[in-house]
Formats: C-alpha cells, sequence, structure tokens
C-alpha cells in the first residue's frame, strides 16, 4: 500500500543521499536529499500536530513553490489530513469558493500577499487557523487566527513519522484538486494519483537519475502529477526555481532532463528566441534565419525517412553552430522528454522543438482524472494530437463529438455529479480519434461557435494559429449567431516592442503601441495568412487589437493563460456589442473605469 | 522617541550665494521625515551637510548625541549614516551584486592582497558579506538582474539598485536624494512600500528629499518645508499642508 509520503519514507530508505529537491535560495542552490527531506517533513508534522491538524482536516496550500510548502504537503497527508492546492494568484471569489466548498479548517498560506487575500475573505470562511510562512510586513497585524510558521517549528522537535503513516490507507483522500474552467473541486486518492503516474514513469522510463524543474504552482493538476508525484514516485529530483522572475536562469543551471509546462510556456520561449534573434545584428539574424530555414527542410526529410548522409553531417554542423548554444541558453541540452499539457503547439513550434531535439509530449488531462488520460509516445510526429490513450483508460466519442473516457484513475467531484453516458465519463470537452487510435482535443464544448448559416466550429484550433506569430500573445475568436467570425487580439509586449525600436516607430507605452497603424498591418498581414488555411466561411471578416493583456487576476484566462470566454464576454462587452452591431469603432469602458477608442479592422 | 539627529542653526555658503540660512530641525528616531521645497531651496546641499560632504559656516549637526560641525563622510558611514543621491551614483559597468557588494566595504577588513589571491579571513569575508547583499536583493526582489550590469538596467531599476547598496550598510539613519524622481506610477508605488517597510520591519530612520507630494504626504511622519534656503515649515504632513507659507512657496502669491 503506498501513500505519498509513504513514498518519502521508502525513498529515504533506498536512497537516503540521492538528492530529493533542489532550491535557490539567497543566491545559492540548497540541496536537500531524501533523508533530509523526511526529517523536515517530520518536524513540519509535530509542528501542524501542536496546532490540531490531524486525521480528516482539510487544509489548504496556498502559495508558490518553496519547499516549506512542499514538505507541508506531506507532513499534513502523514498525519491524515487532504492537502487542497491553491494558486497563489487565485482572486478573491476563487479563493473564497475554494475554502468554503472543501469546508477547509486551515490555511498555510506563502507570504503577506496571501494574507491579504485570505483577509478579505476571512468572514465568510470558518478556518481554525492560517499559517504564513513569511512574516515580512505582518508584524502589525493583529488578526488571532494567524501564526507564523516558524514560531509553531520552533517549538517541536522531530518525532518518528513511521508511526503517523502506519495508520494511513491508500484510499485515503490525498488532495482536493481545483478545476477551473468546471469551477469545481475533485477528490483524489492516493492510490489513484500515484497509480497514474506510474503509467506515465513506465511509459517514459523516467528514473531516479532523472530531474525535472517545476516551473508553475502545483494546483495546476497536472504540473502536480508530472512534477511533484512524479519526483516522489520515482525518486528523481524536484528543483524549485528562485522566484517567477528568475525561471529562465533557474532553468539554464539546472539543465533539467525532464521537462513539463502548459503549452503557452514553450510558446514563450519560442517567442524569446525570435525576440533575441529579431534584435540581432542583420549579418546574425540572416546567418540564424538561413540555418532555421536549412534546419527545417532536413527535419522534413528525417521524418519521412529520405535524411542522405551529407544531411545528417549538415544537421550536426548546424546544431553545433547554432542551435545546442541556443538549447542551451533556455536549459533545454539535456531535456529527454518535456511534457505539454492545456493545449498544443502549433506545427511549426512543435517541429522546431523537435528538430533541435527537444521531444515534446502532448498530453491531456484534468483534475477528475488526476492530471492525465493519454499522453504522445516518445518521437511524436503529430502535432495535432495528444496521445494515446494511456493504461487502464479508454477514450471514445460520442456523436456530438464530446470526448468521453473511463479510466481506474478517478476523482471524484465534491459538489454536484459526474457527467456520465453509459458509464463514460464526459470531459467537457470536444475532439477526435485518429486512425492510429490518436485523441485530439479540438476545444472546450461550452465554447463551440455556431454561426447564422449552422455551421458548429471550435474556436480554439484558429485561436492557436493566430497565436502562434510571436508578436502575438493571445487571441480570442467568436461570431456565435452572427455571418461571419471576429477575433480580439493581444500583441505580445515584449517581440512588439523590440519590433517597433527597429521599425523607429515611436510610442510611449502599450496602449499606444496596440493602436498604432503599423501594429495592425503586422497582425492583419499574419491573419491573411491564417485565414488561407480556412474555408472562407469560417476565416475571421473582423478583428480588433485589445488595448491590454487579459488579466488573470480579474479570471479573464486561467492559471494557465487558457481563455475563460465568459468573463472575457462580460468584461468587453462593448467590443463584443460594437462588432455585432457592424460599427467601424467602438468606445470601450473597460474595468480600470477608463474608457478606451478601439477601432475595428476588417479583412476582405 | 528621542532624537536620533539636530539640525542646529545650520547656514551655508558657498562664496557670496547662501544655500541654506539658519537652519534648525530634529529628526525622531524610528521616523520619517521628508525634506521638501521648491527647486535651489537647498535640500540636497542640506543632506549634504549631514552626511559631512559640506562643512556649514555656522551651526552645528548633532547626531546620535555627538555634536559637531564636521565629519568626514566615511566616518558618517561608520557612525551608521547611509545615502542615496539624486542622480544616480553607480558603477554603470558593474552588475547589481557588485554594485550593492561595494556597500559592505566597511565591514571588509582583509587587505587588497588577501582579496586578490581569496585566502585567509578574505574567503570568510567574502561569503558574510555576499549573503547579507543577497539578503537585500531578496528584500528588494531584484534577484532576476542579480549578475546584470547596471548600465543596462531602466532608471527605477537603478535607484533600487542604488537604494540596496545604502541599506547593505547597515545604517541607522538612511538619508534618500528624491529616490522616486523619474519614476512611473508603478515604481513610485514599490519604492514607496520599500521605504515604509525599511521603516517599519528594519527600523532605520529615513530623511528623504522628495517632490511627489502625494508621496511624501502619504507615508512620511514628519515635513521639513524649505524655501530659498530658509525653513518655512516643520511639522506633520497635515500642519505643513495647512501653513499659509508653505501653500504660498509651491502655488505663488498674488502681487
Amino acid at each position: 500500500m503506498a501513500t505519498i509520503p509513504g513514498l518519502v519514507l521508502s525513498n529515504m530508505k533506498s536512497n537516503p543521499n540521492a538528492v530529493a529537491l533542489r532550491y535557490k535560495q539567497l543566491g545559492i542552490w540548497k540541496t536537500y536529499t531524501w533523508t533530509d527531506y523526511l526529517a523536515e517533513v517530520s518536524k513540519t508534522l509535530e509542528a501542524f500536530k501542536s496546532i490540531s491538524i490531524g486525521k480528516g482536516s482539510i487544509v489548504g496550500v496556498y502559495g508558490n513553490n518553496v519547499p516549506t510548502l512542499i514538505f507541508s504537503i506531506s507532513a499534513i497527508q502523514s498525519l491524515g489530513g487532504i492537502v487542497v492546492l491553491i494558486h497563489p494568484e487565485s482572486t478573491k471569489e476563487e479563493l473564497s469558493k475554494i475554502l468554503l466548498s472543501s469546508n477547509a479548517d486551515f490555511l498555510i498560506a506563502e507570504d503577506q500577499q496571501q494574507v491579504d487575500r485570505y483577509i478579505e475573505v476571512a468572514s465568510e470562511c470558518n478556518l481554525k487557523k492560517v499559517i504564513y510562512l513569511d512574516s515580512r510586513g505582518l508584524s502589525s497585524y493583529d488578526n488571532s487566527n494567524l501564526v507564523a510558521f516558524d514560531d509553531i517549528t520552533s517549538r517541536v522537535n522531530s518525532s518518528n513519522i513511521e508511526m503517523d503513516l502506519n495508520t494511513l490507507n491508500d484510499k485515503d483522500t490525498a488532495f482536493y484538486l481545483y478545476d477551473e474552467y468546471e469551477d469545481n473541486l475533485y477528490k483524489v486518492s492516493h492510490q489513484a494519483v500515484i497509480n497514474n503516474c506510474k503509467k506515465i514513469i513506465e511509459l517514459n522510463k523516467l528514473s531516479n537519475k532523472d530531474s525535472i524543474l517545476s516551473y508553475l504552482p502545483l494546483s495546476i493538476p497536472t504540473n502536480l502529477l508530472f512534477t511533484y508525484i512524479a519526483s516522489i514516485v520515482s525518486g528523481m529530483s524536484l528543483n524549485l526555481p528562485e522566484s517567477n522572475q528568475t525561471i529562465e536562469k533557474d532553468l539554464q543551471e539546472i539543465g533539467p532532463s525532464i521537462l513539463y509546462a502548459p503549452s503557452f510556456v514553450f510558446k514563450h520561449i519560442i517567442t524569446s528566441i525570435s525576440y533575441r534573434i529579431e534584435s540581432a545584428s542583420e549579418k546574425n539574424y540572416n546567418r540564424y534565419m538561413n540555418h532555421y530555414n536549412s534546419l527545417m527542410k532536413i527535419y522534413d526529410k528525417e521524418i519521412k525517412g529520405e535524411k542522405s548522409i551529407i544531411e545528417s553531417l549538415t544537421k550536426i554542423w548546424l546544431m553545433l553552430t547554432t542551435f545546442n548554444p541556443a538549447k542551451n541558453v533556455f536549459g533545454l541540452t539535456n531535456i529527454k522528454h518535456a511534457f505539454v499539457s492545456d493545449g498544443v503547439l502549433s506545427k511549426v513550434n512543435f517541429d522546431f522543438f523537435h528538430a533541435i531535439g527537444v521531444e515534446i509530449q502532448h498530453s491531456f488531462g484534468q483534475a477528475i482524472n488526476c492530471g492525465c488520460i493519454s499522453v504522445q509516445p516518445d518521437h511524436a510526429i503529430s502535432s495535432e494530437n495528444v496521445g494515446n490513450p494511456m493504461k487502464g483508460t479508454e477514450i471514445k466519442i460520442n456523436n456530438n463529438s464530446e470526448v468521453l473516457f473511463k479510466t481506474d484513475c478517478l476523482g471524484d467531484p465534491l459538489s454536484g455529479k459526474l457527467k456520465t453516458e453509459d458509464g463514460w465519463i464526459n470531459s467537457g470537452y470536444v475532439g477526435m480519434i485518429e486512425e492510429s487510435g490518436a485523441l485530439i482535443v479540438e476545444g472546450r464544448s461550452d465554447d463551440i461557435i455556431t454561426l447564422k448559416s449552422g455551421t458548429k466550429l471550435s474556436p480554439e484550433k484558429i485561436e492557436n494559429l493566430i497565436s502562434c506569430s510571436p508578436f502575438i500573445k493571445s487571441s480570442i475568436v467568436f461570431g456565435s449567431g452572427q455571418d461571419s467570425l471576429s477575433a480580439i487580439v493581444v500583441i505580445d509586449p515584449k517581440s512588439v516592442n523590440s519590433w517597433a525600436d527597429r521599425k523607429n516607430i515611436r510610442y510611449t507605452g502599450y496602449t499606444e503601441l496596440a493602436s498604432k497603424d503599423e501594429v495592425r498591418d503586422l497582425v492583419r498581414n499574419h491573419i491573411k495568412c491564417v485565414n488561407e488555411s480556412f474555408d472562407s466561411e469560417i476565416q475571421i471578416k473582423r478583428f480588433v487589437i485589445l488595448h491590454r493583456t487579459f488579466i488573470m487576476s480579474e479570471g479573464e484566462v486561467t492559471k494557465t493563460m487558457g481563455i475563460l470566454r465568459s468573463k472575457i464576454a462580460k468584461n468587453l462587452k462593448d467590443i463584443y456589442s460594437a462588432i455585432e452591431n457592424k460599427s467601424d469603432s467602438i468606445i470601450v469602458n473597460d474595468i480600470d473605469k477608463l474608457t478606451y477608442h478601439l477601432n475595428v479592422n476588417k479583412l476582405v | 522617541m528621542t532624537d536620533i539627529l539636530k539640525v542646529e542653526n545650520v547656514t551655508l555658503m558657498f562664496g557670496g550665494v547662501q544655500a541654506i540660512t539658519d537652519i534648525s530641525f530634529n529628526v525622531k528616531e524610528g521616523e520619517i521625515c521628508a525634506v521638501i521645497g521648491p527647486n535651489g531651496a537647498g535640500k540636497s546641499s542640506m543632506l549634504n551637510v549631514i552626511n559631512g560632504v559640506y562643512l556649514p559656516q555656522i551651526g552645528t549637526v548633532t547626531y546620535n548625541g555627538v555634536e559637531r560641525r564636521s565629519i568626514n563622510p566615511r566616518d558618517a558611514a561608520i557612525a551608521g549614516m547611509a545615502r542615496t543621491f539624486q542622480n544616480i551614483a553607480l558603477f554603470q559597468g558593474m552588475t547589481v551584486l557588485e554594485n550593492i557588494m561595494t556597500g559592505r566595504n566597511l565591514f571588509m577588513k582583509s587587505t587588497w592582497l588577501e582579496q586578490g589571491l581569496n585566502i585567509g579571513r578574505a574567503r570568510n569575508e567574502e561569503q558574510e558579506n555576499r549573503l547579507a547583499v543577497e539578503k537585500i536583493i531578496k528584500f528588494l526582489q531584484i534577484e532576476s538582474i542579480r549578475k546584470t550590469p547596471v548600465s543596462k538596467l531602466p532608471y527605477g531599476l537603478q535607484k533600487r539598485v542604488e537604494l540596496g547598496r545604502a541599506l547593505v550598510s547597515e545604517p541607522k539613519i538612511l538619508l534618500l536624494d528624491e529616490p522616486m524622481a523619474g519614476m512611473n506610477l508603478e515604481e513610485k508605488a514599490d519604492m514607496s512600500c520599500f521605504i515604509l517597510e525599511i521603516n517599519k520591519e528594519m527600523g532605520i530612520t529615513t530623511v528623504m528629499i522628495e517632490h511627489d507630494m502625494g508621496v511624501v504626504m502619504d507615508i512620511s511622519d514628519h515635513v521639513v518645508v524649505l524655501d530659498y534656503g530658509k525653513k518655512i515649515g516643520d511639522g506633520t504632513p497635515s500642519e505643513v499642508m495647512a501653513n499659509q507659507d508653505v501653500i504660498d512657496a509651491y502655488l505663488g502669491v498674488s502681487h
């Protein structure tokens, strides 16, 4: 019977001096072996016991990936408690919803930002204690519910954790995982999450020699599975970045062998590469572009099995002179597997990563199925699918093109019932299955657009293609009940800034830059190219360049940059109604209480 | 609360120009004191008198109970005074880390030879000082630019680095010369938070010159107003705001 803290103990027994966790603190990488890891968990466990966290306690863990929070997860579970992971950027409403519906007793908050947000919703939730890790800025707070983590740990000694672990059962609930799209929590047991992770580990032959960097908060279910759980189940080392701003540097220093990230992170890497190339001298720019074109031609032949010896040698040369150094800058040199969730990479980006030897593997999963039901194999060549179902999982498509699945690692919704059809669970996504049996996910079933003519389509495919330009950060396509499709486009500040500087375009800030004619033409040309891949009926006929980016704290995008359409439609209703009324200019009364004038751009 | 700093009847002249005329004010331990006034009012000169760059012709400065007319700026630093400058005075070619490290100069006792060869006490000193610098880097949230040359940073961040260099010298009193000049709204908000935290959490007394009235009124405990080298107001922000002389100096008087 394996439980998550039980696996920590067995890692300590089998490999006491192997590196379990690395964390950069005050500029220096600190290492915890499995022995240190277990000692920290035991100490944290005693501290939690002293404030009456015990069997059945429901504890919110609210913050970024810092070692203390990582140790807290195992400590809470060792005591028989249930961990509710909460994203550090959760809005007030989301925090209150999660605390209330999980019926949480305790909250462990990282710092003042999280404590402040808790205080805003404190009256609605009935928490016994809130433990904070970083006391900076909190010295003047007068709230009897707040207690410093250092205070409670200073009073206790480490204990023998094995005693507590003996009372655990692998069928006990380990986590409540939050699904942002469904706005619901799912109960998952130790057994379900561990078994699901074992499937990924076996399929990809991950071992305790590997290392992985955890970019994002563990509240994202796929991230939890691929990084935290994978490290405990396989015994590999988990690396935590120093802060959100230092990720690029930390990735370069660690050079992990496994990478997991939602698709937007990989898009960001591509944007960063093209941003650097764009700002290079003309000679270097031309050299890079020549090498890039040659590499992609060779890759095309490679996947067809037509690569000649000369081309193989050329590729080695291209890698040595250009792409290995580029990989090194982004910390991708040692990558054996790069798992992508929450969307797929566009073909251009997918092929580029594969051509330089970064094995991108798309995956699909949600909170309800413990973060993964399908994953692409090594050396995948299709950028469209998200892989074949994993062992113990079956997937099929119903008449409405909805993706249904069965899995032996299933979560249980905390409120409401599972959407099922004849024993199959409805994932809430639409898609199709390729001949090879691989799943293609087209988008959320709620997002389907029905045009006036009755044509139905999922906007995500078009959005993906629009967003594959390095100049475009994100986009939203809409047009239900209308003759044609329209798009709201958000430009990427970093790459458009550098492009504008080179073109000698003067601007004072993001809003002005987004309104420039030159930027409009840049976007227009890209959308024209995108339109060429679709029939006339489902081409974008109008687009608006937004004066700001989508805001996560307003609930417009998910924590993995997925579009939350209903909230955007509410916040930007002026744009939607102007396009419906076929106006050429829009006055937007935005959520910052300011008024912006935007133009509707037409494409013939 | 005791007065950590007393400025008494200070007059400073450059040849025939009287920059400061008979100014007296006190700064209490643990407060944020803002010195404000129009351009040319003598504010920066006042800071230079306090940390010993200028020697006033008349008057005394009492710091930590010790009265003096002159002090060497290095001695002022040893006594726990740190400052930043109106025009950024960083080593542009050096990284953020190296620049902040220069603020630890007072704590380095090893010789240049030991440092050059990284032997003996130099090695331990380097580690201790680096730790102190890293704590300030974390405090000011500039981890991501630790190894970036200062010349590549935007103005707002350079100001933050300068504040970091002043902070690592573990001062008792911090003299800030226009910490928010040339910053946008967001940078000002960040800097205000840092100044408040330095004052409240680290307990460092702060004297700052600032032009942004919103910031001054929001974060300072005590405001001294200078105009043409003379003191025209002294009190809490609300007292100073109600002072007719101050209003006239800022808005002008009809003739």
